[in-house]
């Protein structure tokens, strides 16, 4: 099949994952002809979900960019007690494909960039998402859900009713900052951290503490406008879609990927999964790719580093660990019964070291979110990697989830997300555009912004992933653009057209 | 080029758009037309439901389109009758006819058909319930497609009223504020026997989703009273449940000062309740040997409806025909003879509720007086609730002295508790609301107005003039409860 | 509304490249056959509003966007599928031998909650052809032997039976739907989009 593959191209990405199918997406949308291939048998790379046995594969052989990984199956300790839910290895393992295990799993803003993006180039049309049901904080070593919008302040048990009067005061303040430029407190806390901004506000300590953990997500050396910026980021996606700020992609982070594959090939992308590189070359003018046999010419090239051929990758630099990343199935959500109703919540939770200096963030999945069966529930765990042994960099959080909060942790994974360091990168010397892999971050900020310079390095003067049109408003070739025939209406009325229009000539053959 | 699509420019998609629209019209028109026609010759039939159909979907506010229906609806429903009428008596022929042995298989044969017939029906009524649900999701506040739904229904003996519930529950979910969905929810639920405690916990999760909505407050305020009674009816409801009542709306009240529903539903709340009270009762009451004046505390439409007695030892006297004296209908005057004789005892019965009179030193004239709003007192439970939260109001009070919301709150919840120690207080509250709220002072000083003179009326009996001389407190840019005044010979200013 | 996510109703359609896939849309929506598709550009899907049952429902019919060349449909295409529509070409015998992979790769993939009764509609495209390979009664047996999933001839060129292949195509699936939606699977999905997510009212902070 592979021998009618065309081999001259515009633009060759080698890589699925989110950043390299943005760019092969933009590039596609503007007209350039798109070869777009991945060694592996899915979409995604880094950035792909996959099944339970899928996963456990994978951790099995470690590659450059997905190494350190390991995993444990739990006997269920609490069965005595919970004998109705015994699940075992074999019973998860038969739902396998009801799984969709996320290796960069993350959450976006109702109003962030990756929203933006999708409702911009009409992306949107090919995923759906979930809303958040909570975003948690622990307050007394107790997880409790952060009132987000009016009417879960409104509902709250936590706050008294100042409490609550003070937090939406607080709010309405920060979301109002800024649209009167001389605001006095812009003036007053400039160079100052947030904290002091809000220790400023008369607020109780728990109001603080929300604010700092969830809403803004700051530490104690958070600028005051950093935090400013975050709450107001935080607020401007409340009330859009659901209850709290956030989405959740259905079916897991891997979709995400697939959805810029599918406009690209939509535009006339060409893909090819399974297909690896053996080696790239260049001339002056073009870049040759080896693969299965085959030279494949292009003016462009962009190629993940997970997927450089083994003779190139020295020049990015070493791959170093970027990301310690920790995944438990479970079969009881972390939380109480009102943070997980009706079978479960899809939860966020940002967690702090007990030093303050270091962070994480938790998402737990329930089976709404179209990634784990139901009963189960998924526990992502990420925080920056600081050392090649994800397990210990993350033991700190782990602790704070699991020795408080009784959980059935039925089978639990570490592994590393590792690429060149940014630098190494940038300062490479080949006509090989290099994306950089996922970073630690809230919604997809950089990775659009990295896509977003890649294309404009090799298209400056391009619109990046303009809007696509809908499927009704393209015009076929030849066509009167402003034609529309009966057959544009509804089939009923249409029906009904035709029919009167028979009747009325009857009629007149009758006159 | 390769790759790109072409899309039509604007002007281009404003030309289709054109035609579009006009074939639709055109379509329309035809369609309408031929339901003309159709209705002319009175062909009320498939073709004619069809017809509608394809109109009513794309605008399903076009009344006689409905009107067509439900006549094509119940001569459907009139055929299909008839059709079962004939099948009964042509089967008694039947049994009259056939040996016993063929009886059982035509017996079996005749539940067969009675069961097809009976299917016949639902499905007419299921069509229509099915187009109202789609009309509904063109527009959802559609009074036509609403009607019609509630009409079908009627029709049917054995509508399926729980279903209807369902559909309001996921009707409410995309929009829990729309009225015609909640005003067709009291009526199913009534019809669907859904207990009213059920529905008190479906206008809770209703309110925790999003509690401005009046909509939904209304419908607790209609549901509370008969749920959790107040046995002496001087408040909405038992103590107990108004009491969480109140702290959930004043949370709501916290969380969002700006809503207004919440408000009025605190207010409801911190009011006496019945405030539709349809029987008439007395505030005041004097009668002179020529006439006598009543005085009712709120308006009645006509007293003369009302058996009105002057009730002594001796004698009975109907007291006939009554006037209105002013346009609330608060204040009445009958014209009559009537014979006083100081020294005895007098009752004034109206319609039941018997008063003691009490002689006017003066002019000897009978009398009767009962100020305004007496305070009832509430039980340390509720007491002890309302404390609290007005504790929590006069704290937030420092952190913001001018929030216009909480200062009347604590206004209304300090009268609550207690008229006389507050009342200076809670004026003061009005006044600073005056300037604050510039724009509702108005209200504020009427509100002024009526606890000045509530105070000054109840204070009055107890006062040595009571009752020749009413002294009217100062500074009244209105006066409320003027008609309480009858009593007095003078009033003072 | 009670109905509002059964009147969209998703459809997609597989077999090998070139068996006619985008035409066949291409004629049922918009009544147009052009030779010149080659690998299917800026075929995307198409909607179209149907009468199922005296029902009016938008059908959304997905094409592969010629993924399917290189076996590169990724999993995200296959989800929330209410009929799989297989189609394969009557002068080519390997697209209809693989009707029997692209039929598992579906189950396997969108993993339907019923896999026995999930719709499928086969069609046996370019019957305007005159080098037919593949019989009539082959078709059907295959079909037949897979829960008699319903087998239509059909030309998108000349345009037969596409538009009576599709009304069975949405009939199926609204069936489907139906149940789907007893079970409700995942409540609250959304769609960036869509006007119908929004809560109703702006319940939001800024009072």
């Amino acid at each position: 099949m592979s021998d009618d593959l065309p081999e001259e191209f515009d633009l060759i990405v080698i890589g699925t994952g989110f950043v390299e199918s943005c760019v092969a997406a933009a590039a596609s949308r503007i007209g350039k002809n798109v070869l777009h291939i991945d060694a592996n048998d899915y979409y995604g790379d880094v950035w792909s979900s996959f099944s339970l046995e899928a996963f456990i594969k994978l951790l099995e052989q470690p590659s450059n960019s997905l190494r350190n990984g390991s995993y444990t199956w739990h006997k269920s300790t609490e069965q005595e007690e919970q004998p109705v839910t015994s699940w075992t290895r074999e019973s998860l393992l038969e739902k396998s494909r009801r799984f969709s295990l996320d290796l960069s799993p993350r959450v976006a803003y109702c109003a962030g960039s990756l929203v933006q993006l999708l409702i911009q180039s009409n992306i949107c049309r090919y995923a759906e998402f979930r809303s958040l049901d909570h975003v948690c904080m622990l307050y007394n070593e107790e997880l409790v859900s952060v009132p987000c919008s009016r009417s879960d302040v409104f509902n709250t048990k936590t706050l008294t009713m100042v409490e609550k009067r003070l937090l939406m005061k607080f709010l309405t303040a920060c979301n109002d900052y800024g649209e009167d430029k001389c605001n006095e407190d812009s003036l007053a806390f400039r160079g100052r951290t947030f904290l002091e901004y809000l220790q400023a506000q008369r607020v109780t300590e728990k109001i603080a503490n929300c604010v700092m953990q969830a809403i803004a997500m700051c530490d104690a050396n958070t600028s005051f406008e950093t935090g400013m910026q975050r709450t107001q980021r935080f607020l401007g996606s409340l009330g859009r879609y659901g209850n709290t700020p956030f989405l959740f992609p259905m079916y897991g982070c891997g979709e995400l990927p697939q959805c810029f594959c599918r406009l690209c090939a939509v535009y006339g992308g060409i893909y090819c999964l399974k297909r690896s590189v053996d080696d790239i070359n260049w001339t002056d003018s073009e870049l040759l790719v080896s693969s299965a046999g085959k030279t494949l010419r292009a003016k462009h090239l962009v190629c993940a580093p997970s997927q450089l051929p083994a003779t190139l990758a020295t020049h990015f630099g070493e791959s170093e660990p970027r990301i310690s990343r920790g995944l438990f199935i479970t079969s009881k959500p972390l939380g109480n019964e009102e943070l997980n109703k009706g079978g479960g919540g899809v939860n966020l939770l940002r967690l702090l070291a007990a030093n303050g200096e270091r962070e994480a963030c938790l998402i737990q999945l329930s089976h709404y979110s179209g990634a784990c069966p139901e009963g189960l529930y998924i526990l992502h765990l990420t925080t920056p990697a600081i050392s090649a042994d994800p397990a210990a960099d993350l033991a700190d959080f782990a602790a704070q989830l699991f020795e408080t909060h009784a959980s059935q942790i039925l089978l639990s994974a570490y592994f590393t997300i590792a690429a060149p360091a940014a630098e190494g990168i940038a300062n490479a010397d080949t006509p090989i555009l290099c994306t950089a892999g996922p970073a630690y971050e809230q919604d997809y900020d950089a990775a659009i912004e990295n896509a977003r310079q890649i294309f404009s390095q090799l298209y400056a003067n391009e619109e990046f992933l303009p809007r696509a049109p809908d499927p009704e408003e393209i015009v076929v070739d030849g066509e009167d653009p402003s034609a529309l025939n009966e057959h544009s209406l509804p089939d009923d009325l249409r029906a009904q057209l035709q029919d009167l229009e028979q009747a009325a000539q009857h009629m007149d053959i009758a006159d | 080029m390769h790759g790109r699509v072409k899309v039509r420019t604007t002007e281009e998609e404003r030309e289709r758009k054109k035609k579009e629209q006009v074939l639709k019209m055109r379509a329309y028109r035809a369609a309408m037309t031929r339901i003309q026609k159709k209705r002319s010759l009175s062909e009320l039939d498939d073709e004619m439901l069809g017809l509608t159909v394809q109109i009513l979907l794309r605008n399903p506010d076009i009344n006689t389109l409905w009107n067509i229906r439900r006549e094509c609806v119940l001569r459907k429903i009139a055929e299909l009758e008839k059709t079962i009428k004939e099948n009964e008596t042509r089967d008694i022929q039947k049994v009259e006819e056939h040996s016993e042995g063929d009886k059982k298989t035509d017996d079996e044969k005749e539940v067969d058909k009675k069961e097809v017939l009976a299917q016949q029906l639902q499905s007419i009524y299921k069509t229509e319930l099915e187009l109202t649900e789609q009309c509904l999701m063109v527009n959802p506040k559609s009074y036509n497609s609403w009607h019609h739904r509630c009409w079908t229904l009627e029709q049917n003996p054995e509508a399926d009223w729980q279903r209807e519930v369902q559909l309001c529950n996921k009707y409410l979910k995309y929009d829990e504020r729309n009225f015609h969905t909640w005003d067709y929810r009291r009526y199913v639920s009534e019809k669907a026997s859904v207990p009213p405690e059920q529905e008190l916990d479906f206008c809770t999760d209703k309110i925790k989703v999003n509690f401005s909505n009046y909509s939904s407050w209304h419908h607790r305020s209609l549901l509370l009273p008969t749920l959790y009674p107040n046995e002496q009816q001087d408040r909405p409801m038992s103590e107990h449940k108004l009491k969480e009542e109140l702290e959930m709306v004043l949370t709501a009240a916290f969380t969002d000062p700006n809503d207004s529903s919440a408000w009025f539903y605190q207010r409801w709340l911190l009011g006496s309740g019945r405030q539709s009270e349809q029987s008439a009762t007395v505030a005041a009451f004097r009668c002179w040997p020529y006439k006598a004046q009543l005085s009712l505390k709120s308006s009645y439409p006509e007293l003369s409806q009302l058996t009105v007695q002057l009730v002594s030892e001796q004698q009975t006297l109907q007291l006939q025909p009554w006037k209105a004296v002013n346009s609330e209908k608060t204040q009445w005057q009958c014209e009559q003879v009537i014979e006083i004789e100081p020294s005895r005892d007098y009752f004034l019965d109206v319609a039941g509720q018997r008063k003691q009179l009490a002689v006017n030193p003066n002019d000897q004239s009978l009398y009767y007086f009962v100020p305004p709003h007496a305070t009832s007192s509430c039980s340390k439970e509720l007491l002890a609730e309302l404390q609290t939260q007005l504790q929590s109001c006069l704290d937030l009070l420092e952190y913001e002295p001018d929030s216009k919301w909480t200062l009347l709150t604590s206004a209304l919840l300090m009268r609550a508790i207690d008229v006389n120690s507050y009342h200076e207080q809670s004026l003061s509250h009005l006044a600073k609301l005056v300037q604050v709220d510039a724009l509702r002072q108005g209200y504020y000083k009427d509100l002024s107005a009526r606890w000045t003179m509530e105070m000054a009326l109840a204070k009055w009996p107890t006062s040595s003039n009571y009752p020749q001389l009413f002294e009217m407190p100062t500074e009244m840019s209105m006066t409320p409860y003027a008609h309480y005044l009858i009593v007095a010979d003078k009033i003072s200013s | 509304m009670a109905t509002r996510k059964k009147s969209l109703l998703k459809v997609i359609i597989l077999g090998d490249s070139s068996v006619g896939k985008t035409s066949l849309m291409n004629q049922y929506v918009n009544k147009r056959f052009s030779n010149q598709y080659k690998a299917t550009i800026g075929a995307d899907f198409c909607t179209k509003e149907v009468v199922v049952n005296d029902r009016v429902v938008t059908m959304q019919i997905w094409d592969t966007a010629g993924q399917e060349r290189f076996q590169s449909l990724g999993v995200a295409f296959y989800r929330g599928a209410d009929c799989c529509v297989l189609v394969y070409d009557v002068t080519a015998p390997n697209s209809f031998k693989n009707l029997d992979s692209w039929r598992d790769e579906f189950l396997i993939q969108a993993s339907p909650r019923d896999p026995e009764h999930f719709p499928f509609v086969v069609l046996g495209n370019k019957v305007d052809l005159d080098n037919r390979q593949v019989s009539t009664r082959r078709a059907q047996q295959w079909c037949q032997s897979k829960n008699d999933i319903p087998y239509y001839e059909t030309s998108a060129k000349e345009g037969i039976n596409v538009e009576m292949a599709f009304q069975t195509i949405a009939k199926n699936a609204l069936e489907q739907e139906a149940e789907a939606e007893l079970i409700n699977d995942f409540p609250d999905q959304l769609r960036l989009n869509s006007e119908n997510n929004r809560p109703g009212n702006a319940d939001n902070c800024q009072c």
